[in-house]
């Protein structure tokens, strides 16, 4: 932005100097320094500036060679500058073309100013050579039209790659026989994908099918599911089995099948994960089975359980073997409103549901 | 919105943001968490409701392309309003911020203390801190257990201590909460400079003046116990100054007093002054959905209180006719 402003040509006419500063003529200038030692002070010396040019800032004396500013140049545009200094894009987003399509696809301008540092170059881009050509990509690879705003709130950057760079990634994915419903679920779930080199994202493949010991159709179908397993943290990939095979005390094809049916589980906090297992498992005496059949309770935030299943063992229906009647399945307790809960497995009221939580 | 069909924009909804209200604290929560969901979930229901009209953006555009400088200036422009792009909600981002809402605890609860959380919100935070200015008590109920003596003195700390409680009954609890309430007491006529033999300890006393003027040591007003049924057993407790350590420490040195030992399993603030459980918001209820309905509740239930104002018994209160208390 401040480049705009300070564009050579507006300080050309507002400096009176007309010839535009190439590279020789820079080379030529330098800052003069007094040759005089003053203080003690060891004497630094310079390139001696030519006998023609002065200090540019403080040009004061027009020389010869300097054409009169009253004559027209027809290359200027104007004295103001284009955008003035500004602390934040929207002082900017009424003159700003770019910006307002940005706000009509959806675009979280607010959100990129908190988050990143794309205010410094945004203003840059043009919209037709750079900006066009993203857009028309994005949506040839099945990203749906109302969702690129989301996209390029999450991931501003990919406005600045090449069209060049995306398609080899894609090309990449394509050589590994993901197929097209794959590349767009991808691309629209998780916007950061094209930003990873496809060695880097081979990598990662890798190291995914490595540790959990998958086929390939295995392997796409986890990276299709969930892909920003591909793209966050590997050494949080490799906390989390530790944390399945050591604390909760999972066994390998058990934690592989917990990885095809809920890759998710992989995302999240592992203390947090490993504190929910416990109660599961050793208040609540759910098996290993139970789980593995419905891990969806793993994503259950804790309190909820605690209350219901609380709340079954004050009207002792807490029973959660399937053989045995009056059955209460792992999914029954995690879904539905407290309303349904109550009123249809806890068989009571939600006055009743709401008092019993007041005394925990 | 529960308060009222009328309100629907968030202009409107800003200006009944003001009150007092009286939420049920999970466990395991700190007053930072549980301030930060209650802005959030207000904040986010305030943006949901319609915003202001953005302003207007006067354009002023030539009609006349480039400009000579021998020429005198174009005479024709062409002048269009439109609505201004920097106060869309996607460029300026949030109307209602979380850190717009002013949020202060009445009473502090400990981190695993569950219970009732005074909450001023905005312009209620005056009446929150008349509130506090007259010091009301707490009640609390306790579910303790008998036969361990752990770390932490709760029943989920390192085991110190294990040992029999089958020589504890009924009546020798009671004997023994008896005798803490009443050193309590005594201790706060100490406090107040007054000697509890004396007839302005029993005026000052049938007065309900004595509370603690500033923050200092916890004091029990009333102990006793509701539930008896060994181990376990819970006890109800009106204090003032209390703070989560001190009662788990108390429940420790009662079992210690009774030749035994004891933990906590649970503590549970049930009454805040005039605001007791009863009244209190489950996090579930914590939108904007609920809060208008239930701080206008509140409110009524303050203003029901009758006004004494701060009166705090300290010597320099007393009329000059009275006589200085003497030591019998």
């Amino acid at each position: 932005m401040l480049r705009h402003s300070l564009r050579f040509k507006h300080v050309k006419f507002l400096l009176g100097y007309t010839t535009i500063r190439n590279q020789a003529q820079c080379a030529g200038k330098g800052v003069v320094a007094s040759a005089v030692q003053q203080n003690n002070l060891p004497v630094i010396s310079f390139q001696k500036p030519g006998p023609h040019v002065l200090d540019d800032e403080l040009r004061l004396i027009p020389s010869q060679e300097i054409d009169n500013p009253l004559v027209v140049d027809s290359s200027f545009e104007g004295v103001t500058p284009l955008f003035s200094p500004s602390f934040n894009l929207a002082s900017l987003v009424n003159k700003s073309e770019l910006l307002q399509l940005m706000v009509k696809l959806g675009v979280s301008i607010h959100q990129w100013e908190r988050k990143t540092d794309v205010h410094s170059w945004v203003m840059a881009l043009d919209f037709k050579k750079d900006v066009q050509p993203i857009i028309q990509f994005l949506v040839d690879q099945g990203v749906a039209s109302d969702s690129l705003g989301l996209f390029f709130t999450k991931n501003p950057y990919i406005l600045k790659s090449s069209i060049e760079d995306l398609e080899i990634r894609i090309n990449y994915l394509h050589s590994k026989k993901f197929s097209s419903e794959m590349i767009s679920r991808i691309l629209s779930r998780n916007p950061h994908w094209l930003l990873f080199s496809p060695e880097r994202i081979d990598n990662r493949l890798g190291f995914v099918q490595q540790t959990f010991h998958l086929t390939g159709d295995e392997l796409r179908a986890v990276a299709t599911k969930e892909s920003r397993l591909i793209t966050s943290s590997l050494q949080g990939i490799k906390l989390m089995n530790f944390g399945f095979k050591e604390e909760m005390g999972f066994e390998a094809h058990q934690i592989k099948e917990l990885l095809l049916a809920k890759p998710k589980l992989w995302l999240m906090n592992k203390s947090m994960l490993v504190d929910r297992f416990d109660y599961l498992h050793n208040t609540m005496k759910m098996d290993y089975e139970s789980v593995l059949r419905f891990p969806a309770v793993l994503t259950c935030r804790g309190f909820r359980i605690k209350q219901r299943h609380e709340f079954l063992c004050h009207l002792n229906r807490a029973q959660y073997d399937p053989k045995l009647p009056r059955y209460v399945s792992p999914l029954q307790i995690i879904s539905d409103s407290d309303t349904y809960f109550a009123v249809h497995i806890a068989r009571s009221s939600i006055q009743d549901f709401n008092d019993f939580c007041k005394t925990m | 919105m529960a308060v009222s069909t009328s309100v629907k924009t968030i202009r409107e909804a800003w200006f009944q943001l003001n009150g007092v209200m009286c939420l049920y604290k999970p466990t395991q929560i700190s007053w930072k968490q549980m301030r930060n969901t209650l802005a959030f979930n207000i904040s986010r229901d305030m943006n949901e409701l319609e915003q202001d009209a953005p302003r207007k953006y006067v354009k002023i555009e030539s009609l006349t392309n480039g400009t000579n400088v021998d020429l005198p200036a174009p005479a024709s422009y062409s002048v269009t309003t439109i609505p201004n792009l920097a106060d869309h909600e996607l460029v300026r981002g949030p109307a209602i911020l979380a850190d717009d809402l002013r949020l202060q605890p009445g009473n502090l609860l400990g981190f695993r203390t569950a219970g009732v959380v005074v909450v001023g919100l905005n312009k209620g935070n005056r009446s929150l801190h008349n509130l506090n200015l007259s010091r009301p008590t707490s009640a609390y109920h306790i579910k303790s257990q008998f036969g361990l003596a752990t770390d932490s003195h709760w029943d989920d700390g390192k085991v110190w201590e294990k040992t029999t409680f089958i020589h504890i009954s009924r009546d020798k609890l009671d004997r023994m909460l008896a005798s803490i309430q009443a050193s309590n007491q005594k201790k706060m006529f100490e406090y107040c400079g007054v000697d509890p033999q004396s007839q302005t300890a029993y005026e000052l006393a049938s007065k309900g003046l004595l509370r603690p003027a500033v923050n200092g040591p916890p004091l029990i007003y009333g102990i006793k116990c509701v539930h008896f049924n060994p181990p376990d057993f819970t006890l109800e407790i009106h204090c003032a100054n209390e703070n989560e350590q001190y009662m788990a420490a108390l429940i420790h040195d009662l079992g210690l007093s009774l030749k035994t030992t004891a933990v906590c399993q649970q503590i549970r603030c049930i009454r805040y002054g005039c605001f007791t459980v009863d009244d209190a918001l489950l996090r579930k209820h914590w939108s904007l959905e609920y809060l208008p309905d239930h701080m206008s509740h509140c409110h009524t239930k303050l203003r029901s209180l009758p006004d004494i104002g701060p009166q705090l018994a300290t010597y320099d209160r007393l009329q000059p006719s009275q006589n200085p208390p003497t030591k019998s």
